[in-house]
């Protein structure tokens, strides 16, 4: 368990929360973390969501409509999230926060899952964006990644731009989400880790170019690996926390789900050489993590845990070495 | 670093540790990872008790979030397939149906908590769920009882609670029980009132001109008492402290009809005004607890002597709070009734405090706990002996005395040759 094995090697964990009437939804989660380049400033990005999951891990008292579900007010269909841009101090005490204020961008929803979701920071030329997946622009729920600039004005955090991101070719697949921004490349992600797929957006064009798809000359895995936190670029290598999910239904034939993270590495060419083990940061099956930073002599890795809560977890660089080798 | 959630970490399958980070959570009133946690402790613990406490803890914070009723049912119903022999879930599901205005649920739910063979509240690490006692599921049962169709068992059940637990209630629960006892009141009229009519009716007291009666209008045959005591008395006196509707159970009306004078107050606009454009004699809409009644029965009555008084405003403290105002050192009274409204007297004092005040102020109480109906004693009536007539006063004081005087069996009976 990644957070035990922090805190025993000289780690910290605080939650994430703030004042409850300073919330829109109940629940805070999926928080993404980035330190500017600019100041050190640390800012944190929290998911605000309308629901509470339930999730019955050992099924002793499922919900009577199955282990897992979304609870959301019963007059409200929609899974909503809002975004709140957090600022921390050098305790990771949360010192200021808004909500991103979307009104300038948004429009009428067209589906049920509405706004910005599992957004990750990342400084860009010199500007601060959050990027994440948006399904609410098309009445069948079509994800793409977007590119949202966000910028601070008259004591307001505001959404200035809005960018939709094409999946590469003809932009035809139904969901695009969860891609990793690649902190010193701009505009630039890794799609997907197996293969691993490098795709730059040009946001002058709006268009979207696959640039790297390896193929795993150095290292054949045949886990489905998923995406998760930014990338960063650590000693050498491009280093990132990615997550596997295993969905099966129960002997009832409801939904369930079992998440795991891993670290995986690649070389400066994008060729992935490490995955670690799986693990899990909190012992819960769902967890997600969309945020990791470099800052002194940790890595400051955000995760949500059952969608209901939200940690930073600062994680000495030393314990790296006890999951990849690349690091020890 | 805080501490539950390092406890947490150190052992994620602790059922403690899921419970005290849950606790964590709620008291910073952020539901949602509480529910996370508390569902965890439930889940981990071989404890049913924490368990059970965990689940309706889940209902607490999916209540607090609001709308989310379907998945409050659940939980509670997990909560009772867990732990069918406690009494929590059941008081909180009578109220959750309550709340959706489910009569019929809140009433079955009630029932059955009150069937558990035993309805003490369990012991929780936390709280209790506002559940303190049984009386709060006889409260549940009583308001569910009323809309589901079932006056009499709700009058009932907040009558125990006023008997049984009176002084074990909390101050919540204490006032909203003398206030659904003062509104559910002695019943609808015909079950509350008992009044004669010549054609159905004899009289158990005769008095003189009563032949001449073809009806009257109080609610227990208040003014035929008065008339008996008083031997049918034409142009007697009376002040009526609570003087109510002109006609409707009104102690005066027939005495107005004989000849009576007298004044009456009414707090009550409404009521006051009816009285003064449907009757003779005069009410003063007023606050009967803020009256110069030396001045007001200076002004109105010629000598000190009144023929009757009647006290009867609600509720029981405000009736006896009247009646020590007053001046029974310088009036006499021949005839009072006063409405001690027991049978809503949350306190169950003011029967008994008006009772030594009356006797210590020189009245004998004839006829005690005057009802119109078993379990609804609320009024006594009194005379004062050396003001009447030696003949009557020997008859009155004959009578046999009884725990309750129900004004169907006391003053009237039903004419035996009716229509034969």
């Amino acid at each position: 368990m990644l957070c035990k094995t922090s805190l025993d090697m000289g780690g910290f964990i605080r939650p994430l929360i703030l004042p409850i009437d300073s919330i829109i939804g109940p629940s805070l989660s999926n928080p993404t973390v980035l330190v500017s380049k600019k100041n050190n400033e640390i800012f944190v990005n929290l998911r605000n969501l309308n629901y509470v999951l339930y999730h019955s891990e050992k099924g002793v008292f499922e919900h009577s409509w199955g282990p897992l579900c979304y609870l959301h007010q019963e007059n409200d269909q929609r899974l909503a999230t809002n975004n709140i841009l957090c600022k921390l101090d050098s305790n990771f005490d949360i010192v200021s926060h808004k909500i991103i204020d979307t009104s300038l961008l948004d429009e009428t929803p067209l589906w049920e899952f509405v706004g910005l979701e599992d957004g990750r920071l990342v400084e860009w030329d010199d500007k601060l964006f959050l990027s994440g997946v948006r399904r609410d622009t098309t009445p069948n729920g079509v994800g793409r990644m977007e590119l949202s600039e966000i910028v601070c004005k008259k004591n307001k955090i505001l959404e200035k731009s809005r960018l939709r991101i094409p999946a590469p070719g003809n932009d035809s697949s139904y969901c695009e989400k969860n891609w990793m921004p690649v902190l010193n490349k701009k505009y630039t992600y890794i799609k997907w880790t197996n293969p691993t797929e490098v795709v730059e957006f040009n946001p002058t064009n709006k268009t979207s170019e696959t640039i790297i798809i390896t193929d795993q000359k150095k290292l054949k895995t045949n886990l489905d690996l998923r995406g998760g936190s930014q990338v960063l670029f650590l000693n050498g290598y491009y280093l990132a926390i990615v997550h596997e999910v295993y969905l099966y239904n129960s002997e009832a034939g409801r939904k369930n789900a079992d998440y795991n993270h891993r670290f995986v590495v690649w070389d400066k060419n994008f060729e992935l050489i490490e995955v670690s083990d799986a693990f899990k940061f909190m012992n819960a099956k769902i967890e997600f993590c969309c945020g990791m930073a470099e800052f002194n002599d940790k890595l400051l890795i955000t995760f949500g845990f059952q969608d209901n809560a939200a940690y930073i977890l600062g994680m000495p660089k030393n314990v790296l070495g006890r999951f990849i080798k690349s690091y020890e | 670093m805080n501490k539950e959630l390092i406890d947490y970490i150190q052992d994620t399958e602790s059922d403690i540790a899921n419970f005290n980070l849950a606790v964590w959570y709620e008291n910073q009133n952020h539901f949602s990872p509480a529910c996370s946690y508390y569902l965890r402790c439930a889940e981990t613990t071989k404890n049913d008790s924490l368990a059970y406490e965990c689940l309706l803890h889940l209902y607490v914070c999916n209540k607090q979030l609001s709308n989310r009723d379907y998945t409050c049912e659940n939980l509670l119903k997990s909560a009772l397939n867990l732990s069918p022999q406690k009494p929590e879930t059941y008081f909180l599901l009578s109220q959750f149906y309550e709340r959706k205005s489910n009569w019929m649920d809140s009433y079955l739910y009630s029932s059955l908590g009150l069937n558990l063979p035993n309805c003490e509240p369990s012991i929780f690490k936390k709280d209790n769920f506002g559940y303190e006692s049984k009386y709060m599921l006889i409260f549940q049962k009583a308001v569910a009882s009323w809309w589901y169709g079932k006056p009499k068992e709700a009058r009932m059940l907040f009558r125990k609670i006023k008997d049984e637990y009176g002084d074990k209630l909390n101050e919540h629960y204490f006032k909203l029980t003398e206030k659904n006892l003062i509104a559910l009141g002695s019943g609808p009229d015909w079950e509350s009132s008992v009044r004669y009519n010549k054609s159905e009716f004899d009289l158990r007291f005769y008095f003189d001109g009563c032949e001449d009666i073809e009806n009257n209008f109080s609610q227990v045959c208040q003014d035929l008492f008065v008339l008996s005591a008083l031997n049918g008395k034409k142009n007697g006196s009376y002040l009526e402290i609570g003087a109510a509707h002109s006609f409707h159970n009104s102690n005066t009306a027939l005495l107005e009809r004989l000849g009576w004078s007298g004044v009456g107050i009414e707090i009550n606009p409404e009521l006051a005004s009816m009285h003064n454009k449907e009757r003779k004699n005069k009410v003063l809409c007023e606050n009967a607890l803020k009256i110069d009644y030396e001045k007001l029965l200076e002004e109105n009555f010629k000598n000190n002597i009144i023929d009757y008084l009647q006290v009867d405003i609600e509720p029981s403290q405000n009736t006896f709070e009247a009646l020590l105002l007053i001046p029974f050192d310088k009036y006499k009274f021949r005839v009072i009734t006063y409405e001690h409204d027991h049978y809503v007297d949350m306190t169950r004092s003011y029967r008994e405090k008006s009772r030594r005040y009356l006797r210590n102020m020189g009245y004998t109480l004839l006829f005690n706990d005057i009802a119109p109906n078993e379990g609804c004693s609320f009024e006594d009536w009194w005379i004062r002996e050396e003001l009447i007539e030696e003949s009557i006063l020997k008859n009155l004081l004959s009578q046999p005395k009884k725990e309750i005087n129900l004004a169907k069996d006391l003053m009237i009976r039903q004419k035996s040759s009716k229509g034969s």
